[in-house]
């Protein structure tokens, strides 16, 4: 045992012993490795809060239907849903999309009661809106406030058109960067704002309901079946179904993210053989000098496998540690528009992410494996002839 | 009592064109046990080819190599270790890992061999102070001088407390006075009852041999 150690500690010296070629084969693996730590991390991140933002959100989602598409559904469905056994809170919401500025910048409207609201206000800046005359009051996402260049106080010039009439809008708020990201391109609102934006009054895009707990699946019948609202069809959507959905999404990006990533993973193996090849002579010759000096095939191996180890545990401790701070201190920059939709290369708030152990593991197990595919072939030819060959 | 025989030794090289090179032909020999043997002859004629194949540091093209009784020609790689073991090999070209120390070069063939660790320096203090480089010990083996890295090669071969020595034309990059002190080293071990055989045609190293072979276009004389 003792004399395994020591033959796994020449391993270590090793990567001493070939500074330049070390340092090629860990920066190889930090850039391989890199992007892929951040990608993960983000994306376990968005799903992370996904699941939390749903978790607090209502039991049951209720929408309308026509010919099988979504429509709005009647208000008049609040007060019939909320006299259904087992519910216990109605809220209407209207959630739709605008189009601001002369670069029609895309954003998500959503409008809520105005005694809804306060739940919101840990994570706004500002006031929260209110209805009654004067301007639309709206609180806006980080990433709208900056491309629009708005802060608390701008006022909008009427970005839709209403048979109410167009009315100016005010921006009372802002989202605080550490709120969770959904927010980045949201416009929040009252309820009565919202319906006068999208000139639909008396309509919802959703029901928000919540129920006495073990009783959602007899709600959820009830509505589907017994709603009369005419030719509206109800549907419901449950939060432990919106919860298997939420993945979907990501899982789609992540495909796409981790099919570059295989690229990257080919292309840093074929650089570790580029690397392999720095000193090959005279790595050649030192296996060798050490089979002719008494030391065996397996031997030499072990010797090598540990270097390998060690250069890529190195270059994944390091590519771990720049993901980190590439993260926390760079918020994702670059890699997080990838994952965001509709937001730049710099993201305004602060991204969620989360290094779980099975990337971080899988990081560690990639490296091994980029670190021997590319050296253990050089490193068998060399061993496996006579010491003599191996010198010339 | 041979401790080395050949019969019928081969090695044939292709030299990069279709013609073969007779490195060694039809080479018979023996070496016995606690002598100090020379092989020499002018350059090219085989000499490190034979040393080499003595040392199981390439496997013949044809004929045998019998090692304390058994073929090496026969021999799995595993064993061809083992009998490396019990030599000491002295390259022309010294062959040292420049980046490693004088102490690391000499002790890094004693780790597989498990020899402890305060064992293995002591052993390569004492073979560095034999030859008079006890203050190099810790100097990488790039930044010693061509004479320096033979002394520390020759320390590196008696380290292992080899039962033969196999020279490669050992004072052929040292000045007279090393010469003479490296050949007194020889002349030593040669007195503690190990095989020594050195290849090489300095004049002052054939005086000391008990036997002398002479090699021309690898065939003996």
């Amino acid at each position: 045992m003792r004399r395994l150690l020591e033959i796994a500690n020449t391993g270590l010296a090793a990567v001493f012993l070939h500074p330049l070629r070390s340092l090629v084969s860990i920066v190889a693996l930090v850039a391989v490795l890199l992007p892929y730590l951040v990608g993960l991390g983000l994306s376990k991140g968005v799903e992370a809060e996904a699941e939390a933002s749903s978790r607090f959100g209502a039991d049951l989602y209720v929408t309308g239907s026509r010919f099988g598409r979504p429509v709005p559904i009647p208000l008049s469905a609040v007060p019939m849903v909320r006299a259904i056994d087992g519910v216990t809170e109605v809220v209407p919401r209207i959630v739709g999309e605008v189009r601001l500025g002369k670069e029609h910048i895309h954003a998500v409207l959503v409008g809520m009661p105005a005694d809804r609201l306060p739940a919101w206000s840990a994570s706004i800046e500002g006031e929260l809106p209110r209805g009654g005359v004067g301007p639309n009051r709206l609180v806006i996402g980080t990433a709208l406030a900056r491309k629009l260049n708005l802060k608390i106080g701008s006022r909008l010039l009427p970005f839709y058109h209403s048979r109410q009439g167009d009315r100016l809008s005010l921006v009372v708020g802002v989202f605080r960067p550490d709120a969770p990201l959904w927010q980045a391109n949201l416009i929040l609102t009252t309820f009565e704002t919202a319906a006068q934006v999208f000139d639909q009054s008396d309509l919802a895009t959703d029901l928000l309901v919540w129920c006495v707990p073990g009783s959602q699946t007899e709600v959820s019948s009830r509505i589907e079946r017994g709603l009369a609202l005419g030719e509206v069809q109800t549907r419901v959507t449950a939060r432990e179904d919106l919860l298997m959905l939420l993945p979907r999404g990501l899982l789609h990006r992540e495909g796409i993210f981790n099919l570059h990533f295989v690229l990257a993973f080919v292309v840093g193996i074929l650089v570790l053989l580029v690397t392999s090849g720095l000193g090959l002579a005279e790595r050649r010759r030192e296996i060798g000098i050490l089979k002719a000096m008494g030391w065996q095939t397996d031997e030499v191996l072990l010797r090598g496998a540990v270097e390998g180890l060690c250069l890529s545990w190195t270059g994944a401790c390091i590519a771990l540690l720049l993901a980190w701070v590439w993260l926390r201190v760079f918020n994702g920059w670059g890699v997080a528009g990838f994952f965001l939709a509709q937001s730049g290369a710099a993201i305004d708030f602060n991204v969620p992410f989360q290094l779980t152990p099975v990337p971080v593991l899988l990081a560690f197990v990639l490296s091994l494996v980029i670190v021997l595919s590319g050296t253990l072939g050089s490193l068998w030819r060399a061993a496996a002839v006579a010491p003599r060959e191996a010198m010339r | 009592m041979f401790l080395f025989e050949t019969r019928d030794l081969c090695k044939y090289y292709r030299d990069g064109s279709r013609s073969e090179v007779r490195a060694l032909d039809e080479v018979t020999l023996g070496i016995e046990r606690g002598s100090l043997t020379v092989v020499s002859g002018p350059s090219g004629s085989g000499k490190t080819t034979l040393l080499v194949l003595l040392g199981a540091l390439e496997r013949p093209t044809r004929g045998h190599v019998i090692f304390d009784g058994r073929d090496l020609a026969d021999c799995s790689d595993v064993a061809l270790t083992r009998a490396r073991r019990r030599m000491g090999f002295v390259f022309q070209d010294f062959a040292l890992i420049p980046n490693l120390t004088a102490e690391e070069n000499i002790t890094y063939p004693l780790i597989p061999r498990g020899v402890p660790r305060s064992e293995q320096r002591r052993r390569a203090r004492a073979a560095l102070t034999r030859l008079g480089m006890e203050d190099k010990l810790t100097v990488r083996a790039r930044r010693l001088s061509g004479g320096e890295q033979q002394r520390v090669a020759i320390a590196r071969a008696l380290a292992g407390e080899p039962e033969v020595i196999l020279a490669d034309e050992p004072t052929s990059n040292l000045d007279a006075e090393a010469s003479r002190t490296l050949l007194a080293t020889f002349r030593d071990l040669h007195a503690e009852g190990r095989t020594v055989v050195l290849s090489t045609h300095d004049p002052a190293a054939i005086g000391l041999a008990t036997r002398v072979y002479e090699l021309r276009g690898g065939r003996l004389k």
